[in-house]
C-alpha cells in the first residue's frame, strides 16, 4: 500500500494564529482538529518539509507524531468523545 | 458576355427545374459517448431544397478544421479532451448549398484508474452540497472500493463503529464500518431486529468493493450489501427514522467524527436499486470500469482527473456537487488501485 509520510504536531491552542497554512496540510483555521477541551490543535506536515514557523522557533509543538502515534493519541478521551453505544 | 451568359444560364436552370438551394430546419447533431477513444456521429440534421441533396463533413476542434475528419463519424483522440468539438454539415444540390453546424461536445479522458485517495483518520475527509434524502431518493445505490489494514484500527472490545466513509442518511441508512476485538472489519446495518454485519473482513490489506443498496417504503427500509460481488446482508429492515437533512461525506461522519483509515476509490450512487446485470458490471470481476452507462447520479474517481482540494463528480448531478477535500492536498491522491 502506498501511504504517506507525513508528520503530526500537537500544538497548543494560543499558537493558531501563528500557522501559515500554505506550510501545511490542514485546509484553515477553520478545520483544524481541536482537543475536546479546546486547548490543543493538530497539523501535519510533509516529513521532507518541516515547515520555518516550527524550524525558526514562532511556534514550538507540545508533541511531534508520526501517523500511527497520532492515530493512537486522537482515540484517547482528550481528543475524542466516547465512543457510541453499539447498535444493540 | 460569356460569364453573364452562364449566370443566366444557371439562374434559369433553377427556375426551369424547380431548384431551391438547401436550407437546414433542424440542425446536426452529435451522438456516442464524449470520450477519448469513442467514435462519434455526426448526423445530417433537417434540410429543405431540390433537387436531392447531398451532404459533406467537416469536424471542428475549438472551432478550426481537423485534417481528414470528413466523415460522418469521428474516433476522438487525445487532443480533443476537454476541447469544444463540432460538426458542420454543408447541404448541396443543384440549386446551391449551405452549412449548418453541430452540437458542441466536450470529450472527457479515457477511462483509467490510476489513483485512489488515502484517509487518515485524525483529520482527513470530503464533503459535499449532495443531499440524498430519501424523498427525494426513495431507492438507492451506493458503491465503492476501499482497502483497509489492521494497522491503525482500533481494537474494541465489543463491536463498535470505527468510521463512516460515506455516509447517506444520518440514523438511517449509511454504509458503516466495524471493527471487533482482532480488528476486523465489516459493514453493519442497523434494523429493527438487530444489526446484521458482513462477513467479509476488510481490513485484511486487500482492495473490497462494497454495493449498499436501499429501498424506502411505508413499511420501513430494506437494504441490502454486496461484497466483491457477492451477497453478504439480506432483506435488512431498517429502522423506520424522521428523514434528517444530511449530504453525502467521504470518510467522515461529521468532521471529526467516525474518520475513515485506508483508501477509497470510485464511490458512485445511484437514484434506483441496482438489478443484478448491472451489479455485475459494477463490480466488473473485481476492476472499476467505466460508469457511465449505469448512469450514476454521483461518481467521485478519488484521484483520477483530481487536483486538491477538488473530487470531481462524473455523475449526473455534475460539478456543481463535486467534493472538497478537507485538511489534505494532491499527496493523498495514491497510486494504488483495484
Amino acid at each position: 500500500m502506498e501511504s504517506k509520510a507525513d508528520t503530526y504536531g500537537i500544538i497548543k491552542i494560543e499558537d493558531l494564529s501563528n500557522i501559515d497554512f500554505s506550510q501545511v496540510i490542514e485546509s484553515n483555521q477553520n478545520t483544524v482538529r481541536k482537543s475536546l477541551d479546546l486547548s490543543k490543535f493538530v497539523i501535519k506536515w510533509n516529513s521532507e518539509n518541516i515547515p520555518s514557523f516550527i524550524t525558526n522557533g514562532t511556534v514550538i509543538p507540545l508533541q511531534i507524531l508520526n501517523q500511527l502515534e497520532c492515530i493512537d493519541l486522537m482515540q484517547t478521551s482528550e481528543w475524542s468523545e466516547p465512543t457510541p453505544p453499539p447498535f444493540e | 458576355m460569356i460569364g453573364y451568359g452562364n449566370s443566366v444560364f444557371l439562374r434559369t436552370a433553377w427556375e426551369v427545374s424547380g431548384g431551391v438551394p438547401p436550407v437546414n430546419t433542424v440542425a446536426p447533431a452529435i451522438t456516442g459517448t464524449a470520450q477519448e477513444g469513442q467514435t462519434v456521429t455526426c448526423s445530417t440534421g433537417t434540410w429543405t431544397g431540390t433537387p436531392t441533396i447531398t451532404y459533406a463533413y467537416q469536424w471542428k476542434r475549438n472551432g478550426s478544421n481537423i485534417g481528414s475528419a470528413t466523415n460522418s463519424t469521428y474516433l476522438l483522440v487525445t487532443a480533443d479532451v476537454g476541447q469544444s468539438i463540432t460538426c458542420q454539415v454543408t447541404a448541396t444540390n443543384g440549386a446551391g448549398s449551405a452549412s449548418a453546424t453541430s452540437n458542441t461536445i466536450t470529450p472527457i479522458s479515457a477511462f483509467t484508474n490510476t489513483k485512489s485517495t488515502t484517509f487518515d483518520r485524525v483529520d482527513e475527509y470530503a464533503t459535499t452540497t449532495l443531499s440524498l434524502a430519501k424523498s427525494a431518493y426513495p431507492n438507492i445505490s451506493l458503491s465503492c472500493w476501499v482497502k483497509m489494514t489492521k494497522t491503525g484500527l482500533a481494537t474494541f472490545t465489543d463491536y463498535q463503529p470505527l468510521s463512516v466513509y460515506v455516509q447517506l442518511f444520518p440514523n438511517s441508512s449509511p454504509i458503516r464500518l466495524y471493527t471487533d476485538n482482532l480488528k476486523r472489519a465489516f459493514v453493519a446495518v442497523q434494523g429493527q431486529a438487530g444489526t446484521a454485519y458482513s462477513t467479509t473482513d476488510l481490513s485484511n490489506g486487500s482492495w473490497h468493493h462494497i454495493l449498499q443498496t436501499c429501498q424506502y417504503d411505508a413499511g420501513g427500509t430494506i437494504c441490502n450489501v454486496y461484497i466483491n460481488g457477492v451477497q453478504e446482508i439480506t432483506n435488512k429492515l431498517l429502522l423506520n427514522y424522521t428523514e434528517l437533512t444530511g449530504n453525502l461525506n467521504i470518510g467522515s461522519l461529521s468532521g471529526t467524527t467516525w474518520l475513515f483509515k485506508g483508501n477509497v476509490d470510485e464511490i458512485s450512487v445511484y437514484s434506483r436499486i441496482l438489478n443484478s446485470t448491472e451489479r455485475t458490471a459494477l463490480y466488473n470481476a473485481g476492476v472499476p470500469n467505466d460508469l457511465t452507462a449505469l448512469s450514476p447520479i454521483a461518481w467521485y474517481r478519488m484521484g483520477d482527473g483530481d487536483t486538491s482540494p477538488t473530487l470531481i463528480n462524473y455523475g449526473s448531478t455534475g460539478t456543481s456537487k463535486n467534493a472538497t477535500m478537507v485538511n489534505m492536498d494532491n499527496t493523498n491522491f495514491v497510486n494504488d488501485v483495484p
